[in-house]
């Protein structure tokens, strides 16, 4: 009695075969427990990194940028309060009349002119006033009544612009008097810069109801 | 005559192939290289992997680290460009500034002595003349005009024209853009003020150059 011996070629087959199919269910095994979450992984982190790059690179450039920022605000506010301080019309107690009349007198003093009254006139926002800033100036007018000669009134006008370099005439009337025709009557609108606040948005233009 | 006969005495179990690869060996061989094709991906994969962590965290630890004068300097920025812009607005009402000193010293050298001034008056007709109850938004118009009126006496209506050629010449032309007479401007004095009637009142008006808040 002789033992059946087994096909070779049949032992051959089966045995790539198992190989294949263990090669196979490793390899996917391998593709979804770690190269595919991997690959996700990598692909959400490089996101990340290259958006956190972009950021570092953006805030460097903008150090580099404003390097010189801080002496230039410094030079800036200095202009700035030496602007403010010497030229913007500063409330006396609470009055911007008493502070225009103390700052005025002298000068129509020396001019030759006799004020006579000092008022308030407006108050106005500039209409250069930038809503993004956090500074806002005013425009303050004062009218200033008085009465001297013609040359009086026009010395005082040119020692105003001489010495406050921010104030602006903005109205004038110089009339004749017939008592006495070398003094005139005069009324002088000056119109100073003073410190405002955020000025109020213009309304909106309305619109018309349709029938 | 002679014949060949092949006979093969070997059973079909001792058989084999005459291919000089063998598929026994090279099936099993290729699996396992396909294998470690995979592992070798995924160990460079963890690598790559590893590295842009790495990649990441210091790109994290330079943030941290360009935060804080990152901030401080977006707050220089923003107070910069506050003072700048109030710097700007006071250069801009500067800017818009017009002196009238000079203009009024010249003034009494074009008036002959046939005509006799008795009222002046420059006003800037969009500028308020009272102090406004509520707070008012900023004008949206940048250039403000003002006119400026000369009204006075002549017993020659020639001086009027000599006033008006001085007032159109080279030395005010800056700061008249136009000088005309206007309608009805010229009307005899009245007598019951205790003239005569041999005098003319007469009107000038001159339109100034523009404020401008530019």
């Amino acid at each position: 009695m002789t033992c059946p011996t087994p096909d070779p070629r049949r032992r051959t087959v089966w045995a790539a075969a198992i190989a294949w199919g263990l090669c196979l269910a490793f390899c996917t095994a391998l593709w979804f427990i770690r190269i595919g979450p991997d690959l996700a992984v990598l692909g959400e982190t490089r996101k990340r990194v290259a958006q956190a790059d972009e950021q570092v690179r953006r805030m460097r450039r903008a150090l580099d940028r404003r390097e010189a920022l801080p002496a230039q605000l410094a030079r800036w506010q200095d202009e700035l309060h030496s602007i403010t301080s010497a030229h913007l019309l500063i409330p006396l107690l609470n009055s911007y009349a008493m502070r225009a009349e103390e700052r005025l007198s002298s000068v129509a003093d020396g001019a030759g002119l006799r004020l006579t009254e000092i008022k308030e006139l407006y108050r106005i926002p500039l209409p250069t006033a930038d809503a993004g800033a956090e500074l806002w100036f005013d425009r303050f007018g004062i009218s200033v009544s008085g009465a001297g000669s013609y040359d009086a009134i026009a010395a005082f006008i040119w020692d105003v612009e001489e010495r406050f370099p921010y104030v602006t005439l903005t109205g004038l009337t110089v009339a004749a008097q017939r008592a006495t025709p070398e003094v005139h009557r005069v009324e002088i609108n000056l119109e100073w810069p003073v410190q405002g606040t955020r000025p109020p948005q213009p309304a909106a233009p309305r619109r018309r109801a349709r029938r | 005559m002679s014949r060949v006969i092949h006979v093969n005495f070997l059973s079909k179990a001792e058989q084999r192939s005459a291919a000089p690869v063998r598929m026994r060996v090279i099936a099993p061989l290729a699996a396992g290289f396909l294998a470690g094709a995979f592992v070798v991906g995924a160990v460079v994969l963890r690598g790559v992997l590893n590295s842009t962590h790495a990649a990441e965290l210091a790109l994290s630890i330079d943030e941290d680290r360009l935060i804080t004068p990152f901030e401080e300097s977006e707050e220089v920025e923003r107070r910069a460009k506050s003072v700048e812009a109030g710097l700007q607005q006071l250069g801009f009402y500067r800017a818009a500034r017009i002196t009238w000193g000079r203009t009024l010293e010249t003034l009494p050298d074009v008036i002959p002595e046939t005509a006799q001034l008795r009222e002046l008056r420059l006003a800037y007709p969009t500028l308020p003349q009272a102090m406004p109850t509520t707070r008012l938004p900023a004008p949206t118009n940048r250039v403000e005009t003002a006119r400026m009126t000369f009204s006075g006496r002549t017993i020659d209506s020639d001086s009027v024209e000599t006033i008006l050629q001085a007032l159109r010449s080279a030395r005010f032309e800056d700061r008249f853009e136009r000088v005309e007479i206007p309608p009805g401007a010229f009307r005899p004095e009245d007598r019951r003020t205790g003239s005569d009637g041999a005098a003319l009142l007469f009107e000038l008006r001159a339109f100034c150059h523009p404020r401008r808040f530019e």
